[in-house]
């Protein structure tokens, strides 16, 4: 026990899953506006992703990639079709 | 979490009763160098930082194993620390060398020897309380103007906070702030954690209403703005890559902002500045145009600083839509606080967020307004009154 306590966020519960159009990772997303966008990945789709695994290839550290922009444009199609509810926590 | 009339509580918490595991700090290599042992108390603890002929810089436990006199207080004889109470030599890797008055050293004469690195010209020590070695894919990455002569040198400068040391990496995911606090207001606000990485994108134009004597002297953050792309390294070094307007002239620079525990409620910050050198400009005064910005970002620390040792910890913050993601960056933050073996999965699992600044810019652009407005209305009465 060494006394930290890391708990959920309460504004978690409206988390999607959505697929990536160009390598089919798939993420759980949610947005709370039309530009908040929210994405959790594991580590499977970390390994999926052809972006990352091509800039992977020439050195880049996945953590200092800002995103992968295929996976950005699923979550904003998602999100413009329905699928990925748009809404306040 | 609301009690039943409603009313939300703060959940306090308590401080960690380890401290985090990884890389820490603990300033400037350089002046460590000067052929004197240096004092840090950090760790709950104090530690000796002491160089051998080499120029080589190693650190021990401070207290000698034999009687507990302050070796910080002692000389450096040979490649080894002596105790200024009764001379015992303790040699680099913790092993006592020599005890000068007496026939033989004990075979368990064995002190705490720190792992530690040179990067960026500063000096870090290793924390595990399990004992462990740094694994090579956390170690601290090389910032290549500091070690480039098209660089300034670098600035820096510390302060002690009482306050657990979680408020200061709580900084990465608090986009509001930095309008508030730090003069700056921020238009562009992302974050990503994956493994032992935590990173923060953020653009930020300035505030014309407030203008401190610092962000007179400074100017980073002008009309054109600020872009910061800043990650934590482990649980308390964090690389800030900056390129603002200098005057008419975009500049980049590289922050560091970095921090270690001496008890669960202090810590100590760190920063250091490097400037990329404008082209005519001597080695000195780009020095001058780095001390300035350090300056300016002291003041922004202090201003923190002045807001940690008077707020509440709160383990359970109650958050809108257009804040950051606060919980999943403490649930990163945890990893360096359980043993290794222990980290589950998807508390070190890329996690992006990216906060919706719009309705901030619209709010801030208002009350901005408002500020210039007021102000004008100051001047022209005070033009009226002395006309």
């Amino acid at each position: 026990m060494t006394g930290v306590v890391a708990r959920p966020d309460e504004r978690r519960s409206r988390y999607c899953p959505v697929e990536c159009g160009a390598c089919g990772a798939v993420v759980l997303a949610a947005k709370f506006s039309v530009q908040h966008t929210s994405v959790q990945w594991d580590a499977a789709a970390v390994r999926q992703c052809t972006e990352f695994a091509r800039r992977a290839a020439v050195g880049e550290q996945t953590a200092l990639i800002e995103r992968c922009n295929a996976m950005r444009a699923s979550i904003e199609a998602a999100a413009v079709e329905g699928r990925l509810p748009v809404s306040p926590p | 979490m609301n009690d039943r009339s409603g009313v939300r509580s703060i959940d306090a918490g308590a401080p960690p009763t380890r401290f985090a595991r990884g890389w820490h700090c603990l300033g400037l290599a350089g002046p460590f160098r000067d052929g004197s042992p240096h004092a840090v108390e950090a760790f709950g603890t104090k530690l000796v930082v002491f160089a051998d002929e080499s120029g080589q810089l190693h650190v021990l436990d401070a207290y000698c194993r034999h009687m507990g006199g302050d070796l910080t207080r002692g000389t450096i004889k040979g490649g080894s620390i002596a105790c200024p109470f009764h001379d015992w030599r303790w040699g680099p890797d913790g092993k006592c060398t020599k005890i000068p008055y007496s026939r033989r050293v004990p075979p368990t004469a064995r002190t705490r020897s720190w792992v530690t690195l040179e990067q960026n010209q500063q000096l870090f020590v290793w924390n595990d309380p399990q004992g462990g070695l740094p694994p090579a894919d956390v170690t601290i990455p090389r910032i290549d103007g500091a070690y480039s002569d098209e660089w300034s040198n670098w600035t820096w400068d510390s302060l002690t906070v009482d306050a657990n040391c979680r408020e200061v990496v709580d900084n990465v995911v608090d986009m509001a702030h930095f309008f508030y606090i730090h003069y700056a207001f921020p238009t562009y606000f992302r974050n990503v954690f994956e493994g032992h990485i935590a990173a923060q994108y953020l653009k930020t134009r300035s505030r014309p209403d407030y203008e401190p004597d610092a962000r007179q002297a400074a100017g980073p953050a002008t009309e054109i703005g600020l872009v910061s792309e800043a990650a934590y390294y482990g649980p308390s070094y964090m690389i800030d890559n900056l390129s603002y307007d200098y005057h008419g002239v975009p500049m980049d620079a590289v922050l560091i902002n970095c921090h270690y525990p001496v008890t669960p409620e202090r810590f100590i910050l760190q920063w250091g500045v490097i400037v990329k050198k404008l082209p005519g400009l001597s080695p000195e005064q780009a020095d001058k145009v780095a001390a300035k910005f350090a300056k300016f970002v002291g003041l922004g620390f202090q201003q923190d600083v002045d807001i940690w040792t008077h707020k509440s910890r709160i383990d359970n913050p109650l958050l809108c839509a257009d804040d950051g993601p606060v919980y999943q960056l403490r649930r990163w933050y945890e990893q360096f606080y359980l043993d290794v073996d222990g980290i589950p999965a998807d508390m070190v699992a890329r996690h992006e967020f990216e906060v919706d600044t719009s309705r901030a810019v619209e709010a801030w652009e208002a009350e901005v307004a408002a500020n210039l407005a007021a102000r004008q209305a100051d001047t022209s009465h005070a033009g009226a009154s002395s006309a």
